[in-house]
């Protein structure tokens, strides 16, 4: 709503103001003057090349949409007034009422906005905020204010009264209703931070704007030193304050607004402590008398009420702030003034408002105090800082550092960075400022060993001091030149943004731990939270403790310790339960110092009951997150927990077990040297504390058949480890193979197999290495990839060694089933015993006779051969046992071979005749038969 | 070191053996694939039987394992080292220890294949006790003796064990019933003998005697049995039983703990010098041995002598202790089988090779498309459909292997245990027109 009142009104007293005659812009300064404005205000005419072109003409028509002008597209009168361009600048140039010698006595308001050209006002403020020196030639005629700059345009003033006037009750409800209602004077701040404030009320800051400014006037006769005192209207002021009559400001010509004037009246009583009857600007001369009495008492009063107006305050501030800039004081006065300003600033800095008066007044007097470079300012001081530009003092420094061709230093590039107004601190910068600050220099420095080398901008640093009183303007041009500008360099800045962004990032734990415990820094859980750069220069004394605490354990005990007892040690006291988070905590604290807490919860398959021990071992290497590991190592774990749980189900594990578990983590190589190390101190952890099926049931789920299939086979390998498969061992892998889902008679198969497998080639539990992902446990050595249907791929030389192995077993059998007689008879057959001695070896006479008489007969029916054995009076199954069994020790074959009939082996009968030359005829009689 | 050579009564009893799927009696030696370390723990511990020692070995493997083949090889060496055997597979009727006539038909089944050299496919029973009785006779004959004191002073020593007088007496009864011509006299005794009393009453109205084998005395008799062959001249007894496994099924645990008692007891006999002369093998699967909850495990006196010394220690297998692990065959295992079968046809390693080397991967690779593993886990069919092949080929020459591969049917093997049958059956489905799983 105001905003378009305001833009209503001031675009109404253009169009009655601007004079009528408006010479054609063919000049191209003019042009180019036009293009810049145009350009100020965010459209686009093209390059600022003072040639009136269509780009110009267009961006001039959307200028006039915009502005309710009238859309002509030329730059008439009009619209050069609110580009905020006067009508005819050589016209003008002339006259400027800065030639006047007299102090112009303008009869303007004090504080007019409406001079405030028609574009939006943040825009302007921009323009401000960084002056064009292009604009340098329009500001000759003081192109803000039109109208008190037209010498002809005085008719003018009685319009603009009575508009500035409405203005003006505006911007004094806006601007007093929230103080005074709700005493939150922060609240005023709201109006400075638009800029309004600075734009409606300082003409501008170029310059040349000064030009039309009368002398300052000196106001040592005015001033009351610090040695003495003045009395006002019974009142007993003190010094430091302007009293007298006839200062006159330098702006407006009128009474000084920090000028006591005797002579004005002083209400007795109804004191305006409240400060309701104060406007937004005070002037002593225009504040009521209740008002003045309020003024005077908070004066006399040591001028250090904390719940006096700010009017007053500012009054007084008036003061002091001409005094340090106009008067030129000595320098030990500008000393006093100055530590004036920091006491008013110990008490009502809570106001933003004042605070941002005072501290540009003090970044200003940096200027007057040191001309040289100011030290680096200490960085802590901007994190509380809001301010729309860097602080003079700062750039002063940067600049002063750049100059000297010095690379910025971390702590100068933080100071930047902090003061920087798109810089947002968040709270870890804020809550922990020191731990962020030596991070943030850590990084720059890793960064930039060198420091920083930022180029000299071109851009020369100009300031001038607009001061609160709005009455004066101090212009330091003089003093500040040859000192770049380092307001407009974004490389510096991104470049810190970005290391500090980090920074907080890497703070965020630790500043929310201080922020719950905030006693809690230096303790060991604040420390752990630590960046890993951090930890080392934040030393704690904790911490060393701690260090040689574990260093004791894990050389007394080998690292086993009650968990309680780990927990007291890092806590402080008992825990009334073994938490999760307390035991994850724990974990990170001591990898901080280079020791492993086993189990973690993180990854162990259940953390550690009250009671139970953990293990404390030494890590290889300084580890801050624990909870990154490589893709194998929750695998290993797995499978490492497997096997301890087999080992477990005998009741104890073995040396053995234990070494060849201690060896398949040996073998993952795929693992860092600390996962390893921590993999052992886990297996330690669960040789203490046996891991139980139900808790691995859950990892199950996630696992494929192939790796189920590894699994059990990891695990029998461990069962049968120390040579015993001990029952319960069974029943722990029947279990898991249960578990798993696995069919359960496999379970004896695959005991088997490993059992059955030669020593000699090792069973393959680990071929973890190339797997890419997943579990990385061993493979079943053969039962695993079983050739397909259809392909058959043969190992040669399990081939060869199954050929030799065959061959052994042919010779060992041939011994045994060897007809071995042939070569004995040829050694014992020289001599001629004939049959004799072959039936007389093994069978006795009655036997002999039965046999010479079977060999008779090629065939005997079973009655035949009774009947015959009979004879001999033997008997029959016995005979036939005992002939064959002769027959199979010398012959290696029965003699008599039941087929129905018996049949007489022809091969024996044979062998008989060759044996014996009595027997030929017998078998050639067989023979013919 | 040239292999053994075959002579040709060995390859015609082998390749008839294998296309009937069955053991082959003679000739193993040709195909025996590998296992040099088992047969000599087993040779040796033939001979320790010889020496008054005895042996129990559990011989564990999974199916198509070949704890059938080893187990007939064994007992196969065992008769070759002048030893009888007895071999029986369990079952559900027949079991070590019964009370329901279940233990005393194992042992009818072992003494109806009890087997000898000479008669190695069983019925011996009548056989050894008339050697031992001939041997008495003769005995008799040379020392002016009766007979029947001599009978009995020979067994006398066998009357110091359980049962051992009235096993004498049935011995002497035999003689008495071939003295007098009375064959009933003399069945009579060999059902004695065979456990096929089913009451003493029949036993005493038969033959006199109080007692009978039954239930409870099995093992007492299989000890009585071996002292009694030592006396009828031979080396000791060899008892095989095969599918143990049979006694992991069963579901009353109160019958599971008495069979396993038995074994005990068979086992403490064994390792604490209680018996001589006698050797047991138990062929049974992995998880009969090792089930903690029904198998040889579940007891606990067992899985204590039973697992030490079971498993090899870093590098070293040893093969010792009562348990003898059986490996899974490979496919490289059944290749040296059909290799040694081939070479079993050419009669050795002079002759010219039916086939070459590729013509046996060609074939089993076409085995592993037909039945996938199987082929190699449980090779019979592979091995007899090889058989008949080579048969095919032999009698055909110039016939193209790779014609005939692709046609080559197998049959997947349904479980049956390789068993020595009748070599009269081996010759009858030996022919030509037994091609049934052959098609061209």
């Amino acid at each position: 709503m105001l905003a378009r009142l305001k833009w209503w009104l001031t675009g109404f007293a253009l169009v009655v103001v601007v004079a009528a005659a408006s010479p054609a812009l063919c000049q191209s300064q003019a042009v180019r003057d036009v293009q810049e404005r145009l350009t100020t205000f965010g459209y686009d005419p093209g390059p600022v090349d003072g040639v009136m072109g269509p780009k110009t003409r267009s961006a001039l028509r959307s200028f006039q949409e915009k502005g309710g002008l009238p859309v002509t597209g030329e730059a008439d009168a009009q619209t050069l007034s609110a580009l905020g361009i006067t009508s005819a600048p050589s016209a003008t140039a002339a006259r400027p009422a800065a030639t006047s010698s007299i102090p112009q006595q303008p009869v303007r308001q004090p504080s007019p906005p409406i001079s405030q050209s028609p574009p939006p006002l943040a825009e302007v403020s921009k323009q401000d905020l960084a002056p064009k020196p292009a604009t340098k030639p329009i500001a000759q005629t003081s192109p803000r204010q039109p109208v008190n700059a037209t010498p002809g345009g005085g008719f003018n003033k009685w319009w603009l009264v009575p508009i500035g006037l409405a203005l003006l009750f505006f911007w004094r409800r806006r601007r007093r209703k929230p103080v005074a209602a709700s005493g939150d004077r922060g609240v005023r701040s709201e109006v400075d931070a638009r800029g309004v404030r600075v734009g409606a009320d300082r003409p501008s800051r170029r310059p040349a704007a000064a030009r039309w400014q009368a002398p300052p006037q000196n106001g040592n006769d005015f001033w009351v030193p610090p040695s003495q005192s003045k009395s006002v209207a019974g009142h007993e002021i003190g010094a430091m304050v302007y009293v007298g009559r006839g200062l006159r400001s330098q702006r407006s010509g009128k009474a000084e607004n920090c000028l006591i004037d005797p002579s004005l009246p002083v209400a007795k009583r109804n004191a305006d402590y409240a400060g309701d009857h104060m406007p937004y600007w005070p002037s002593y001369s225009e504040i009521p008398p209740a008002s003045r009495l309020a003024y005077l008492q908070w004066l006399s009063s040591g001028r250090s009420d904390p719940e006096a107006e700010l009017g007053y305050v500012f009054l007084y501030f008036y003061g002091l702030e001409r005094r340090l800039f106009l008067d030129r004081p000595t320098e030990k006065e500008a000393s006093a003034l100055i530590a004036e300003i920091h006491r008013l600033r110990g008490i009502y800095s809570g106001n933003r408002s004042f605070d941002r008066y005072s501290q540009a007044l003090l970044g200003a007097a940096v200027i007057l105090q040191h001309q040289t470079s100011p030290a680096l300012p200490d960085p802590q001081s901007f994190v509380d800082r809001s301010d729309w530009e860097l602080p003079l003092s700062l750039k002063l420094g940067l600049g002063g550092e750049i100059n000297a061709g010095r690379p910025l230093s971390g702590e100068w590039l933080l100071c930047w960075w902090l003061a920087h107004p798109q810089t947002r601190l968040r709270t870890p910068a804020k809550r922990a400022f020191e731990e962020f600050k030596q991070l943030f220099l850590i990084r720059f420095e890793a960064a930039h060993p060198d420091g920083l080398v930022v180029a000299k901008p071109k851009r020369a640093l100009s300031f001038s001091y607009q001061a609160a009183s709005a009455s004066f303007e101090r212009d330091f041009s003089q003093e500040l030149s040859g000192y770049p500008d380092v307001d407009r360099l974004t490389r510096p800045v991104t470049l810190a943004a970005g290391i500090a962004e980090g920074c907080m990032d890497d703070l965020d734990a630790y500043s929310r731990y201080i922020g719950r415990k905030p006693h809690g820094r230096g303790s060991i859980e604040a420390h752990a939270l630590l960046p890993e750069e951090l930890a080392n220069l934040m030393p704690s004394a904790e911490l060393e403790a701690l260090r040689g605490w574990t260093n004791k354990q894990i050389a007394d005990a080998h690292g086993v310790v009650p968990v309680e007892m780990v927990l007291e040690r890092l806590e402080g006291e008992v825990p009334s339960r073994v938490g999760r988070r307390a035991l994850i905590g724990a974990a990170d604290a001591l990898a901080r110092i280079s020791v492993g807490l086993a189990p973690d919860p993180r990854f162990a398959i259940r953390a550690p009951k009250a009671g139970e021990p953990v293990m404390l071992f030494c890590l290889p290497d300084r580890i801050t997150k624990l909870e990154d590991v490589s893709a194998d190592y929750t695998g290993a774990l797995l499978s490492i927990v497997l096997g301890t749980y087999i080992a477990h189900a005998d009741g104890e594990v073995s040396n053995v077990e234990r070494q060849r578990l201690k060896s398949q983590i040996d073998r993952m190589t795929s693992l860092s040297e600390s996962e390893r190390a921590r993999l052992h101190a886990n297996l330690t952890w669960m040789v203490a504390v046996p891991p139980k099926l139900s808790q691995l049931r859950k990892h199950f789920d996630s696992i494929d058949e192939v790796q189920k299939q590894a699994i059990g086979q990891m695990a029998i390998a461990v069962a049968g480890a120390d040579g015993v498969i001990d029952p319960a061992e069974v029943d722990a892998i029947r279990k898991l193979y249960r578990a798993m889902g696995l069919p359960e008679e496999q379970v004896y198969g695959d005991l088997h197999q490993m059992a059955a497998t030669p020593a000699s080639e090792p069973i393959t539990v680990f071929k973890a290495p190339e797997q890419p992902t997943g579990y990385a446990i061993p493979r079943p050595p053969e039962k695993e990839a079983p050739p397909g249907k259809g392909s058959l791929r043969l190992d040669q030389d399990r081939i060869s060694s199954i050929m030799a192995d065959t061959h052994r077993a042919s010779q060992l059998l041939s011994q045994i089933f060897a007809d071995d007689t042939a070569e004995e008879e040829g050694v014992d057959g020289s001599g001629d015993e004939g049959i004799e001695t072959v039936l007389q070896d093994g069978l006795d006479s009655a036997h002999r006779a039965l046999v010479e008489e079977l060999l008779s007969q090629p065939a005997w029916s079973e009655d035949e051969l009774v009947k015959l054995i009979r004879q001999f009076g033997l008997m029959p199954e016995g005979v036939i046992e005992a002939v064959n069994e002769w027959a199979f020790e010398h012959f290696d074959d029965a003699l008599l071979e039941e087929d129905g009939d018996y049949l007489v082996n022809l091969g024996i009968v044979e062998a008989i005749r060759l044996e014996s030359g009595r027997m030929t005829n017998d078998a050639t009689q067989y023979q013919t038969a | 070191m040239t292999r053994p050579s075959i002579k040709r009564r060995e390859r015609d009893v082998i390749i008839q053996a294998l296309r009937a799927g069955v053991v082959p009696r003679l000739g193993l030696q040709h195909i025996q694939v590998g296992r040099t370390r088992e047969i000599e723990e087993m040779v040796r511990d033939m001979e320790r039987i010889s020496d008054a020692g005895a042996a129990i070995r559990f011989i564990i493997g999974e199916y198509g394992s070949g704890k059938t083949f080893f187990l007939n090889l064994v007992r196969l060496i065992a008769l070759e080292k002048g030893m009888v055997a007895m071999s029986a597979d369990l079952g559900p009727d027949r079991r070590l220890h019964a009370t329901g006539g279940q233990a005393r038909s194992l042992f009818a089944e072992m003494t109806r294949n009890l087997s000898t050299r000479t008669k190695p496919d069983g019925g011996a029973l009548a056989s050894v006790v008339e050697r031992f009785i001939s041997q008495a006779v003769r005995e008799a004959d040379e020392g002016k003796k009766d007979v029947h004191d001599v009978i009995r002073a020979k067994l006398a020593h066998l009357e110091e064990f359980v049962g051992g007088y009235e096993f004498a007496t049935v011995i002497a009864q035999y003689w008495q019933g071939h003295e007098e011509g009375d064959e009933e006299r003399q069945s009579n005794t060999l059902r004695w003998l065979r456990a096929e009393f089913a009451t003493r009453t029949d036993a005493r109205a038969a033959l006199g005697v109080r007692t009978i084998i039954d239930d409870a005395s099995v093992y007492d008799h299989l000890k009585l049995f071996s002292a009694f062959v030592r006396e009828a001249g031979y080396q000791g007894l060899v008892v095989v039983l095969d599918e143990m496994v049979n006694l992991y099924k069963l579901s009353n645990s109160q019958a599971r703990h008495s069979n396993y008692e038995q074994i005990l007891r068979i086992l403490n006999d064994v390792l604490q010098g209680g018996a001589s002369h006698i050797g047991v093998l138990l062929g049974g699967t992995p998880e009969f041995l090792m089930d903690t909850r029904r198998g040889l495990y579940s007891y606990q006196a067992l899985q204590s002598r039973l697992a030490e010394n079971t498993f090899a220690r870093e590098g070293l297998i040893d093969l010792s202790g009562p348990v003898l692990r059986l490996q899974n065959l490979l496919p490289e295992d059944l290749y040296v089988l059909l290799a040694n079968v081939r070479r079993v046809f050419s009669g050795g390693d002079g002759g010219e090779q039916l086939v070459p080397d590729e013509a046996i991967k060609a074939f089993m690779s076409h085995c592993s498309q037909q039945i996938g593993d199987a082929y190699f886990r449980t090779p019979r069919n592979s091995v007899t459909a090889f058989v008949n092949l080579l048969s095919l080929i032999e009698q055909n020459p110039g016939t193209d292997w790779r014609a005939l591969i692709g046609g080559v049917e197998v049959g997947e093997d349904a479980g049956d245990d390789l068993r020595v049958i009748q070599e009269g059956d081996g010759a009858s489905q030996g022919g030509d027109d037994e091609l049934t799983s052959f098609r061209l």
